[in-house]
């Protein structure tokens, strides 16, 4: 088993250029946006892994009933870290991981505006990322107040252990990371676009990066405050949570989710972007209706900055009728998304290699988590359903279901792009079905448990009738999935091993980055196409082979 | 007039956060008087004021060939079809870009009405690095006691000071290229400013 | 655990698979009420199911592209009239829920403003619960496992009028199908009818701290004249509210009993309550 603070150098060694061997130096000191990109996604993975082998852990601490494996205490810091470190040392991150290495190759140019921001952005990620998970050095243990931090019990008298400081002082780092980080993505798409792209030619991943970048800089100042406000109350004598000095608890989990909730967004947007990249280039065809896409992407964005409460139905503070109208109406441009790729599919010509099986499986997953999200957020449906595993499912089922099958998605359309190497289609193929049969079998039990009423963030649960039946289920599922983790890591090293044979294209795609070497030259392009569409390659591509038949019949 | 009222001489950019902008401060509107909850409604306000502003700041910059685009386009559109955007004018007749100037675009035509000449990338450098270690051990300072902050500070001032200083040596550099020809307002402000450090 | 665990996770799989979202039979007029709703959504968002996968596995089966097939399908790029369905559907859809969900939460409010004959005070506190009567005088407060017990009469609207004292805790009633958090500075009302006797489980349901799993209570419906014999019982037994102690801060997990902590259905208890009165 991995220490809980690895991350895989290996994977690192075999991303500098061949035969250069570890251009270690080059690596810390770099400015390009590529190298950026791959050591966010190299450390967010690391940071999956570490996280991944937490969730294990409780899974197999919650198989029967009874403390078998961890105490009450070591239970707590596990669920804390496993969620923090998931959604913001590996989610975001991975956004930004994609974003820093696209978005420059997306709209054709050198760089970001700022590189030096960027790599600045980089390392307050990493080093906040290690100082959270420092906490499980120090001897009063990892922070055990929930991902979520919830005052009082997170304030001092309740939560004693020094990681809980360590995860404020961590997620400040990397809060102040994501801001400076979408600070360069926005700025780039706005003035580095190659000439002829205009908003409405920019690919739709590029887009989505946008609004996603303009949620970040609206979103991460609440939590940043929300967490400065926390840190002075443990330990400057503050009161801004505590009830008995005029402080309320419930101010916290305003700015909590009106950062959380666009979060939930930050994370998903992008992904949704990665695939209206995937489905056209497999189907062959453009995404339908481009527009309405791109419309859509901006509607979620501004109403997932208005759905914050629908976290709090359960505390009485707020009010219940606007938070489930702006909660419903999300699921309409979400929909508007959801037919978009399945008629880019009808009427094309499909191929499954492995990003457009990831692909698929999302569209499957993605919809039941699409749908109980509507069920959550009716609020009396949610006074059932908040805080048991009903919530705990549908969370990774928009997270796990959505965002990270859309990763894989990514991960493997991108890869030959980022390392000139394909991966193994077998390999990647066999990590594909582990990983969404173990995600059916985690998951799907969990709904059950919590319709019955399992609440979540419990050790340990009552041997009533069933749960100990589902609860074995679930963990053998999550154990399912531990292991295509593995199936595609060694793919990773078996391509690494290989010679480059990728080429710029082997997808035929459709956007920019496809029209660089593969991986990309220092400074990316070496020319452009003509950019007259959203799909520049395409037209180049098409434009190319009506020259070779015109010329064939121009000279009989 | 229409084209007027939606805005639709301006750039896509500029319409994008004046549209965000007004949803903020609508729904803030909505919420106070559903609900005169205070929390929210700031955060609200500060959402819709913080896009709004950004989307004045882009309209009152208008640029002058989007301005130039966008009366090509309406003609264009008044005599033919009707146009579809004042920010997509496919009527810009576009080159194959090759060679140096590729990067970073920078022609400056109404597709990307915002863009920058690139200026000079920097090269390898461990201000960034430096920085960040320095930021990350003074703020766990107030988790573990001061000293860490005298042993944060030390990477702080290396990296700030090695980024500042190689910044201020490129602007310089990029002004000295370009000043005679591209910037002429510009420039003398940007030479003495550097000039004084 | 005397099966083998192969067949009760095969077992398990296949009650996953046939249950899944099966909630806990209501036995509240309020569970009732969310009940109906949530049997409305799970319809609606079965035809959503079936209209969308269909669609999509349609296209999967029906549009796969022939190998060495070198010619581009028909480049279309979308199509208004379709856009146009695809949200104005959902669109319309999402208005009728909403108008069902904020029914019911009048209904709720509707109950909090009605006449309830049993007033409680319920205040959550690490990790136990108190329980006041203020009108009739009694106390019931427990700490950890098996938790204490709320006596209601059948058929009668109760009004909860709920706190916390430390962290936010959360009253949850499984058969209830609610719960609501107990806030610190906060003063949380709801109302509940329980149509039949019995006794129900409750849990508390936000993170509160390292024995969160540790603080259940007990929901007793019993007719009226039980009830009125209950009350009369424990009258005057604690006429101030107790600060609890020991605490369990204090408390060696092992003593707090976990395998007594009861499933969350009606049970009998094993263990009288631990009410501690102080006189």
């Amino acid at each position: 088993m991995t220490t809980l603070t690895d991350t895989p150098p290996p994977v690192a060694a075999a991303h500098a250029p061949a035969g250069a061997g570890l251009d270690l130096l080059g690596w810390l000191a770099t400015t390009d946006h590529k190298r950026i990109g791959i050591m966010y996604g190299i450390a967010a993975l690391g940071f999956f892994l570490a996280a991944g082998v937490m969730a294990l852990v409780m899974r197999a601490e919650l198989a029967v009933p009874g403390l078998q494996l961890v105490t009450e205490q070591g239970y707590n810091g596990l669920f804390t870290i496993h969620g923090t470190a998931m959604m913001l040392l590996f989610a975001t991150p991975m956004v930004a991981a994609f974003a820093n290495y696209l978005i420059p190759l997306q709209v054709g140019a050198a760089d970001m505006v700022y590189p030096r921001l960027n790599a600045l952005s980089f390392w307050l990620f990493l080093f906040g990322g290690l100082v959270v998970l420092s906490g499980f050095l120090v001897a009063s243990g990892p922070a055990d107040i929930g991902w979520t931090g919830y005052p009082p019990n997170s304030t001092l008298p309740y939560s004693t252990t020094t990681g809980t400081d360590l995860w404020i002082v961590g997620l400040l780092l990397t809060g102040v990371a994501s801001i400076l980080g979408a600070l360069n993505f926005v700025v780039t798409i706005f003035t580095r676009r190659a000439p002829g792209m205009s908003m409405f030619r920019m690919p739709v991943f590029t887009w989505s990066m946008l609004v996603t970048s303009i949620l970040i800089l609206y979103a991460f100042p609440a939590i940043t405050a929300a967490l400065i406000m926390l840190l002075l109350e443990r330990r400057f004598g503050a009161e801004f949570f505590n009830p008995s000095a005029g402080g309320d608890p419930v101010l916290w989990q305003h700015l909590f989710w009106f950062f959380g909730h666009p979060e939930v967004y930050i994370i998903a947007l992008p992904f949704f972007g990665v695939m209206g990249e995937t489905f056209p280039v497999f189907s062959r065809k453009p995404l339908f209706g481009y527009r309405a896409f791109v419309l859509a992407t901006i509607f979620i964005g501004a109403y997932s900055m208005t759905v914050w409460a629908h976290h709090m139905f359960t505390t009485g503070a707020i009010n219940l009728p606007f938070f489930s109208a702006t909660s419903f109406i999300i699921a309409v441009p979400t929909g508007v998304k959801f037919f978009n790729w399945i008629f880019t599919m009808i009427g094309g010509k499909l191929w499954f290699p492995a990003p457009m099986l990831w692909s698929v499986g999302f569209l499957f997953t993605f919809l039941f988590g699409g749908i109980t999200g509507v069920l959550v957020a009716s609020a009396p449906l949610d006074f059932q359903f908040q805080d048991t595993y009903f919530v705990v499912a549908h969370l990774h089922n928009v997270l796990v279901g959505g965002s990270v099958f859309a990763m894989w998605a990514g991960i493997t359309f991108w890869f030959p792009k980022f390392t000139g190497r394909r991966l193994n289609e077998p390999l990647a193929q066999a990590h594909f079905w582990l990983w969404t049969i173990g995600f059916v079998v985690t998951f799907l039990p969990q709904y059950q448990l919590g319709a019955w009423g399992m609440p979540r963030r419990y050790a340990d649960y009552p041997a009533a009738p069933g749960w100990t039946e589902l609860n074995v289920v679930s963990t053998i599922g999550s154990f399912c999935i531990a292991a295509s983790v593995v199936v595609f890591l060694v793919a990773v090293v078996e391509a690494l091993r290989r010679p480059r044979d990728a080429g710029p294209d082997p997808w035929q795609a459709n956007s920019l980055e496809w029209w660089a070497d593969s991986p990309p030259a220092h400074h990316n392009f070496r020319s452009l196409p003509p950019i007259r569409s959203a799909r520049p390659v395409f037209d180049a591509r098409v434009a190319a082979r009506e020259a070779q038949r015109g010329g064939a019949e121009d000279r009989p | 007039m229409i084209r007027r009222l939606l805005l639709l001489d301006h750039p896509q950019e500029t319409r994008f956060f004046l549209f965000v902008g007004a949803f903020g401060l609508a729904l803030a509107t909505v919420y106070w008087f559903l609900t005169y909850e205070v929390a929210g409604t700031v955060l609200l306000l500060g959402f819709g004021a913080g896009a709004g502003l950004l989307g004045v700041g882009l309209y009152r910059s208008r640029p002058g060939a989007v301005r130039a685009g966008a009366d090509a386009a309406r003609r264009d559109a008044d005599a033919s079809e009707a146009g579809r955007d004042g920010g997509d004018a496919s009527a810009v007749d576009q080159v194959t870009a090759g060679g140096e100037d590729v990067p970073g675009g920078g022609a400056g035509g109404v597709d990307t009405p915002f863009s920058t000449p690139l200026g000079r990338l920097p090269g390898e450098t461990l201000a960034p690095l430096a920085l960040g270690l320095g930021m990350a051990l003074g703020l766990t300072a107030v988790v573990f006691g001061p000293w860490l902050l005298v042993a944060g500070l030390v990477p702080l001032a290396w990296g700030a000071w090695t980024w500042l200083t190689a910044a201020r040596d490129e602007l310089r550099a990029a002004v000295r290229q370009e000043a005679p020809e591209t910037a002429p307002d510009l420039a003398p402000d940007l030479v003495a400013d550097t000039g004084e450090r | 655990m005397s099966r083998r665990p192969g067949w009760r996770a095969i077992g398990g799989l296949a009650l996953g698979f046939a249950v899944a979202g099966c909630l806990p039979a209501p036995v509240t007029s309020q569970g009732r009420e969310v009940a109906r709703l949530y049997g409305t959504f799970l319809l609606i968002a079965a035809l959503v199911a079936i209209v969308v996968l269909g669609l999509a596995i349609f296209a999967i089966l029906r549009y796969r592209g022939a190998p060495g097939d070198d010619e581009l399908p028909p480049q279309v790029h979308g199509n208004l009239k379709f856009e146009a369905l695809w949200t104005g559907i959902p669109l319309v859809t999402i208005v009728g829920l909403l108008v069902l969900t904020v029914l019911v939460l009048n209904s709720f409010n509707d109950a909090v403003r009605a006449n309830a004959s049993v007033e409680v005070r319920v205040t959550g506190f690490r990790w136990g619960w108190r329980f006041v009567y203020p009108n009739d005088g009694v106390v019931m407060e427990g700490i950890g496992a098996p938790g204490p017990e709320l006596y209601v009469p059948v058929g009668e609207n109760v009004r909860v009028t709920m706190t916390g004292e430390d962290v936010i805790h959360a009253f949850y009633v499984p058969q209830f199908l609610f719960k609501k958090d107990a806030i610190p500075g906060h003063e949380n009302q709801f109302a509940f009818t329980v149509d039949e006797a019995g006794r129900y489980g409750g849990q508390c349901a936000e993170f509160c701290g390292i024995y969160h799993s540790r603080m259940p209570f007990t929901v007793v419906a019993v007719p009226r004249a039980e009830y009125d014999e209950w009350l009369a019982a424990n009258r005057g037994l604690a006429p101030s509210l107790a600060t609890p102690e020991p605490s369990l801060v204090t408390a060696a997990p092992t003593q707090l009993a976990p395998e007594a902590t009861g499933p969350y259905e009606s049970v009998e208890p094993t263990v009288q309550p631990s009410v501690t009165t102080s006189p």
